[in-house]
């Protein structure tokens, strides 16, 4: 197809071309050149650091925590170790990504377990088994 | 507070929790007004991500009203509607400086790759998301763009993500004018995408999926030409022999590692042999010209993706991608939504309060009801 065809095809729309002139793209040059910060709002060259929170995972070439973070869900359980053995490990390595997606799964079977558990607790069988049990592991002391 | 919450692939529910705090002198907590579900929570829902983590709350397309400030924010206020940007940035590292935005070095700790981002696993720093009655902010005097008196939530909401990326989609496909164009996925970011490359001057713009309400809507909304990838044994060379056998100037990924279309890809994208499928890549390498343009918004993630890098190479292609650096483009994009070129809140097909979460999940996910966008609406 020609291009005066193709450019008839859509000549009325509105909105074709608004853009057309580079200075009025934002992200072109594609990096600013400029040393102002983002926003005129950003008041600082370094930005505050949070207070540290032990637990909360980091990748290991970073000798401190960023700035900022997130202390949400620190890693726990044996995914949690997981977890920590793959920040251990540099994200340049297949391994590091593996090992996460690996604590993800062992994440849900543990959250499966955990639930089968509360289910059981709730059953007057699991208590009744949880306390024969219990008395069973007494009497063997 | 309420909040969505994830439970496992394909298991998402809505849980009391603990309500955000203040926890850094340039925090805010917003109370969310609206929360859209994107593309790429899905990936995050399908258990794509690594490291997501049982209990997070995902949602990085907000709005929201201030509730409390830190003790550094100075450019927003109590009761301050504003829209925020998905990646969360300091505004001054060497990434922030250079427009980066979504590559900040200040806000992941977990990955030198890309910014902290909403709700995004803790690969993007474990941050808790905005599909929730509150959430907390950071670097506030950074990301959030005050709404506009005259202007509704709804308008601006996706000035946060889709717009923008859809936009930087159409601008590193280097468009100058005249350009012919073909935009892979007809969801929300290619919607914005389509709508970018018309901006930017482009002759030509056809768009590809496989969902026949999601062409149509293209057609539509968007005012381009469609293609059915289902109806045609080699999208590629039929794609090519519209351009007189050589292809489009510009092709755009807007599809991600969830693309259908392709066994090769398919088959080791669910045996964790790559990490989702390529497909869309793949197709955007041998359908665009010699020497053209491909770029990439599509979401992929470490560690490998079977790519035909050797084509791209052989064929002198430009490769470019990246997050969307939301925040350069926020006032700009605006100025389009204010002046009507661009009806961004066309797209929102669906609103359900917060406690629907799961259900509007579940329309989007499998392309229920002529789903396009689910808004949520958790303080309603
Ligand atoms: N780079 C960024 O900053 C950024 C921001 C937002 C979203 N994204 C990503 O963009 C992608 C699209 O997001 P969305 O919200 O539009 O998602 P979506 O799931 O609604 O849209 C994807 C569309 O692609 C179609 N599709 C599937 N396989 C295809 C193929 N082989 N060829 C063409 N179309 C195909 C699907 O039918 C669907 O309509 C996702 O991967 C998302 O993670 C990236
Ligand atoms: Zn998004
Ligand atoms: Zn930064």
């Amino acid at each position: 197809m020609d291009k005066t065809r193709q450019q008839a095809d859509h000549k009325d729309r509105p909105a074709r071309g608004a853009d057309l002139k580079m200075s009025d793209r934002p992200g072109v040059p594609m990096e600013r050149t400029t040393n102002d910060p983002l926003t005129p709002a950003t008041h600082w060259r370094e930005p505050e650091r949070m207070r540290n929170v032990p637990g909360v995972t980091r990748r290991m070439e970073l000798r401190q925590m960023t700035p900022v973070f997130s202390t949400a869900y620190p890693p726990k359980g044996i995914s949690g170790m997981i977890r920590r053995r793959a920040y251990n490990l540099p994200e340049t390595y297949a391994r590091h990504w593996a090992t996460l997606l690996l604590a993800d799964r062992v994440e849900l079977w543990e959250h499966r377990l955990a639930r089968l558990l509360k289910l059981l607790a709730v059953v007057p069988m699991g208590f009744a088994g949880a306390f024969l049990a219990a008395r069973l592991l007494r009497a063997r002391r | 507070m309420r909040a969505l919450a994830y439970r496992g692939p394909n298991n998402v529910k809505v849980e009391k929790k603990r309500d955000p705090e203040l926890q850094h002198p340039n925090d805010v907590v917003l109370k969310v007004t609206r929360a859209a579900i994107c593309g790429s929570d899905l990936h995050l829902l399908h258990g794509l991500i690594p490291d997501t983590r049982i209990g997070c709350t995902f949602g990085h397309e907000f709005t929201g009203t201030v509730e409390e400030t830190g003790r550094s924010v100075t450019s927003l206020r109590e009761g301050d509607r504003v829209v925020v940007p998905f990646n969360i940035a300091c505004g001054s590292c060497f990434y922030c400086l250079r427009g980066l935005s979504a590559n900040c070095e200040n806000t992941n700790p977990n990955s030198d790759m890309s910014s902290g981002v909403y709700g995004y696993s803790h690969s993007t720093g474990g941050y808790e998301g905005g599909q929730a009655e509150y959430v907390r902010v950071p670097f506030a005097d950074v990301g959030p763009m005050k709404i506009p008196d005259d202007m509704e939530e709804e308008e601006v909401l996706f000035l946060s993500d889709i717009f923008p990326t859809g936009y930087q989609a159409a601008e590193m496909g280097e468009i100058k004018g005249g350009e012919t164009v073909v935009v892979f996925g007809c969801g929300p970011v290619g919607l914005f995408a389509m709508k970018s490359a018309w901006l930017l001057g482009a002759a030509r713009v056809i768009a590809v999926d496989h969902v026949e309400y999601r062409l149509e809507f293209a057609r539509r909304w968007a005012g381009v030409e469609t293609i059915n990838f289902k109806q045609h044994d080699n999208i590629a060379l039929f794609i090519k022999e519209m351009f007189n056998g050589r292809g489009p100037d510009v092709c755009i990924d807007c599809v991600g590692m969830e693309a259908e279309g392709s066994m090769m890809h398919s088959v080791p994208g669910k045996s964790n042999l790559e990490s989702g499928s390529a497909t869309a890549i793949a197709w955007c390498i041998d359908t665009v010209r010699k020497g053209g343009n491909v770029s990439i918004v599509g979401v992929y993630e470490p560690p490998w993706n079977l790519v035909p890098i050797g084509t791209a190479m052989n064929k002198g292609l430009t490769l470019r991608m990246n997050q969307c650096n939301v925040k350069r483009y926020m006032p700009h994009l605006l100025k389009h939504i204010r002046e009507g070129r661009v009806d961004a809140k066309g797209i929102i097909s669906h609103r359900f309060p917060l406690s629907d979460a799961p259900k509007a999940y579940d329309l989007f996910s499998a392309k229920k009801d002529n789903c396009v966008k689910c808004v949520l609406l958790p303080n309603a």
